[in-house]
């Protein structure tokens, strides 16, 4: 208490003071830390392992980045509401597929298109059930989640569709210099997220019925109309990491995704924020999404085993989030449950 | 003699806010302290340090002279401090029996054991004369009953000092009369209690002494027989307190804003009729089960409404749900502020804004509201309403109860609303506080709000309304008008016994 009291002090002076710009880049600041540990790690595995600072390995943790970090950005809305999505990895390869089905008989920009709603009609079908059947958002999701896997086996009766177009390989795994295509389509997006979320009224409901949902019903708020919509807009979140995957793996396949949707719950935990709700940081989300895509990397190439790949993960995982959960103890929200 | 419990030049420091600037104070073997102060004096605060759940920046505590520190509550209890909180930590899936043991079970051989477990419940329960079974969920209880628990539970441990952070809050008169001779019992036995109260009757009533902070720093301590209510009023407040008068008969229901006719509510057999005229404050008062809070609730389009009509100014309005009722002009604050008013995370001035009529208001900020006019809006609400905070970019937890209150009755505002029930629109506000909240809700009168404020404190409501409806398990008793409205009847009527026209004995 002592040591922090000073600090804590002056973040109040200043807030008081200057405009709510300042607090914006306070509450970055308040952040940055995960950020060094990101690069201190980049740096030091660099040194004992020249190669991993090569253009084609950087380029490599960028798209990864990019996968996770596209879909975080909706599981961050999702979450800061008080909800959640186990069904990434379904709507993903739903999508995708989608992608690679109808890419031979239409536009790119078409079928981009037809992704991302199809994976926004998969979202609604997971808000309807969260907010008018109410169904708890993890039961409803991980019923979605085998559904829409189950739709897509179906689908492509199991097999591998290729993505032959080149031109759409050319677009989803281009790059300006170094920075790949969908790694500057997370940044656009997780300004948009940002935007959306801290400025906006839906951003404002999506807040308030995370940190309780009963106060913000009774403010008039439209809690279940919100719900359905969020969860739309984190489908087709998903669906665009979809896409890009798809272009990156140039084939779509059901299981092309299992198991992700734990990698975009962990960044956005990671990136800190609590999984009770109420409050979302995009920009921790797109750090803890590099994190991850940093740490898989460096273990390869500083060959470490697979079981002792997952042995670090894990353990990165849980520290992260204890200093996550210390950091913000002293700045506890009062009067949240 | 030294002192059971002492604390000394105590300091404690929130983001922003001083809390408590070096308070030394000292309780004494088997005598009862009063510790009063309006809201965000530092009452709290003081009570969290002594029951271990915060560390002060500075300062020491002493437990029967020798120097303790109390790193968290497991340790305070340990040192003998029970605290009644304010909050209910209670676990509503758990039965009463599970609650009160809760962190000191009987167990044998780590089992709990359950027999010995409910008659020791059954004990304490009788002993604060509730007739409860042991093994009914919390959940099921109301907020007195659960209040009562809370009671137990401190009761339940072997303990020397005993806090108490405003215990009769949600009891009735019944029930507060036996929490005192409970105190009294204590006392007598050689406990130390400390008890935090907003009701001043109370404080004079059972109290050896009292203690008064103001700003974080103590002000005053006596006995409470050297002073009187209005000095008490005085050192809490630091000035003269405001007297509320009442605008006696100066609104006078010329045209009936709000008429409700044969309102039927699932539970009540019989419906409910009324009506509010442009400017008038009609109180509500019935003890629990009365349906004074239902009514209110289904008005506001968050109960069903089985049958009967609600008109405003004339017009048939239908509430199907809240959103729909907030359109047609009504808004209501829910009497729990903690789980039904704020919203935690988010800052006051958004907390202001979310229930906002934005008519008014381009698309585009409706869609994204600009932080600079909501920013003069708070600032001008914040001077108007004198809510404490530096500024609007705080979060609403870190609140007082009173300065929370604040912030919703600038919500309601901001919702445009032409009616406007309150629910317990003082519980928990302090004295100073409390007065301001009455001005405000007759200031939103006088500009022609129908306001129905429905209360358990029959003070609040001869303060403050034009006209007052008592209602009992759903039917109205009495309809009090100007100088009939006084306790007597108020807390005659809610029982049953009809005494209007000054008749009462």
């Amino acid at each position: 208490m002592t040591t922090t009291a000073p600090t804590i002090k002056t973040e109040a002076k200043e807030a008081a003071t200057k405009t709510s710009a300042t607090s914006t880049i306070l509450s970055l600041i308040s952040h940055q830390y995960l950020l060094a540990v990101v690069v201190v790690a980049f740096v030091v595995v660099g040194l004992i392992q020249p190669s991993f600072f090569g253009a084609g390995n950087v380029q490599n943790i960028l798209f990864e980045t990019a996968f996770v970090g596209i879909a975080a950005c909706g599981m961050v809305l999702l979450i800061t509401g008080g909800l959640l999505d186990l069904s990434v990895g379904g709507v993903i390869a739903v999508s995708a597929i989608a992608v690679g089905t109808v890419l031979p008989y239409t536009t790119i920009g078409l079928a981009i298109l037809i992704a991302v709603v199809i994976g926004a009609v998969l979202g609604l079908v997971n808000g309807l059930l969260v907010s008018y059947v109410k169904i708890a958002p993890f039961i409803a999701t991980l019923g979605t989640l085998y559904l829409f896997l189950g739709v897509a086996f179906i689908w492509t009766g199991g097999q591998v569709v290729s993505v032959t177009s080149s031109n759409f390989r050319a677009l989803t795994t281009g790059s300006l210099g170094v920075l790949p295509y969908p790694f500057l389509t997370l940044i656009v997006l997780a300004l948009l997220t940002y935007f959306l979320l801290s400025r906006t009224s839906f951003g404002r409901t999506l807040r308030a019925m995370g940190s309780n949902q009963r106060a913000a019903e009774l403010a008039g708020m439209h809690v279940n109309l919100t719900k359905a919509i969020v969860f739309m807009v984190a489908g087709a979140c998903f669906a665009l990491a979809g896409v890009f995957l798809a272009g990156r793996l140039s084939s779509a396949e059901a299981n092309m995704a299992t198991g992700i949707e734990m990698s975009v719950i962990a960044a956005v935990v990671v990136g800190g924020t609590s999984l009770r709700g109420g409050r979302g940081t995009v920009f921790g989300t797109v750090i803890g999404a590099m994190l991850f895509a940093v740490l898989s990397k460096a273990l390869n190439m500083l060959g470490v085993t697979s079981y002792w790949q997952y042995i670090v993960t894990g353990a990165v995982l849980v520290v992260a989030v204890a200093i996550g959960a210390r950091r913000r103890s002293a700045a506890e929200v009062r009067g949240a449950g | 003699m030294t002192a059971m419990l002492a604390v000394e030049n105590v300091v404690q420091q929130y983001p922003g806010v001083r809390a408590l600037k070096g308070v030394s104070l000292s309780l004494d073997e088997g005598r009862i302290l009063a510790l009063v102060g309006e809201n965000g004096a530092g009452k709290s605060t003081l009570i969290r340090i002594l029951a271990g759940i915060e560390q002060p920046v500075e300062g020491t505590l002493r437990l029967r002279g020798e120097i303790r520190r109390l790193t968290n509550s497991a340790e305070s209890q340990a040192a003998g401090i029970s605290v009644v909180s304010q909050e209910f930590r209670l676990v509503p899936q758990l039965s009463i029996a599970d609650n009160i043991m809760l962190g000191h079970e009987l167990r044998t051989a780590g089992v709990v054991r359950a027999r010995g477990t409910r008659a020791r419940v059954r004990e304490l329960l009788s002993t604060l004369g509730l007739d409860l079974n042991p093994d009914r969920l919390v959940s099921s209880l109301t907020t007195g009953d659960q209040q009562m628990v809370e009671i137990a539970r401190a009761l339940s441990r072997d303990f020397e000092v005993l806090i108490m952070d405003e215990p009769t809050a949600a009891l009735n008169r019944a029930e507060i009369a036996r929490l005192h001779g409970i105190v009294r019992r204590l006392a007598a036995q050689g406990k130390t209690i400390m008890y935090v109260s907003h009701h001043l009757d109370e404080v004079f009533d059972l109290c050896d002494e009292v203690a008064v902070l103001r700003d974080g720093s103590l002000v005053h301590r006596s006995s409470t027989s050297e002073l009187n209510e209005q000095t008490l009023i005085e050192h809490m407040l630091g000035r003269k307190p405001q007297v509320f008068g009442r605008a006696d008969g100066a609104a006078t229901a010329n045209d009936a804003r709000l008429v409700v006719d044969g309102l039927c509510i699932g539970g009540f057999e019989e419906p409910f009729s009324l009506a509010v005229g442009t400017g008038e404050i009609v109180g509500l008062a019935g003890l629990a089960g009365s349906g004074r809070g239902e009514l209110t609730r289904a008005l506001f389009g968050d109960r069903a409404v089985l049958a009967g009509s609600i008109s405003i100014d004339g017009e048939t309005v239908q509430v199907r749900s809240v959103p729909t009722a907030i359109r047609a002009g009504i808004y209501m604050l829910s009497e729990d502020r903690k789980s039904e008013g704020i919203l935690p995370h988010l800052d006051v001035t958004e907390n202001m804004m979310v229930s906002r009529d934005t008519k008014s208001v381009s698309w585009w900020h409706r869609l994204a509201p600009s932080r600079r006019e909501e920013g003069d809006l708070f600032e001008e609400l914040h001077r108007e309403l004198r809510i404490r905070v530096p500024n609007g970019r705080h979060l609403i937890g870190n609140l007082s109860g009173g300065n929370q209150q604040k912030v919703l009755l600038g919500r309601a505002l901001q919702s445009g609303c032409r009616v406007l029930l309150l629910n317990e629109p003082t519980r928990g506000v302090d004295v100073g506080a409390k007065l301001e909240i009455y001005q405000l809700i007759r200031r939103l009168a006088t500009q022609g709000v129908a306001v129905i404020v429905s209360s358990s404190d029959a003070p609040e409501l001869t303060a403050i309304s034009d006209r007052c409806l008592v209602y009992l398990s759903g039917r109205q008793t009495a309809e009090l008008v100007g100088s009939d409205i006084t306790e007597d009847n108020i807390v005659g009527a809610s029982v049953g016994q009809i005494a209007v026209g000054g008749t009462h004995g």
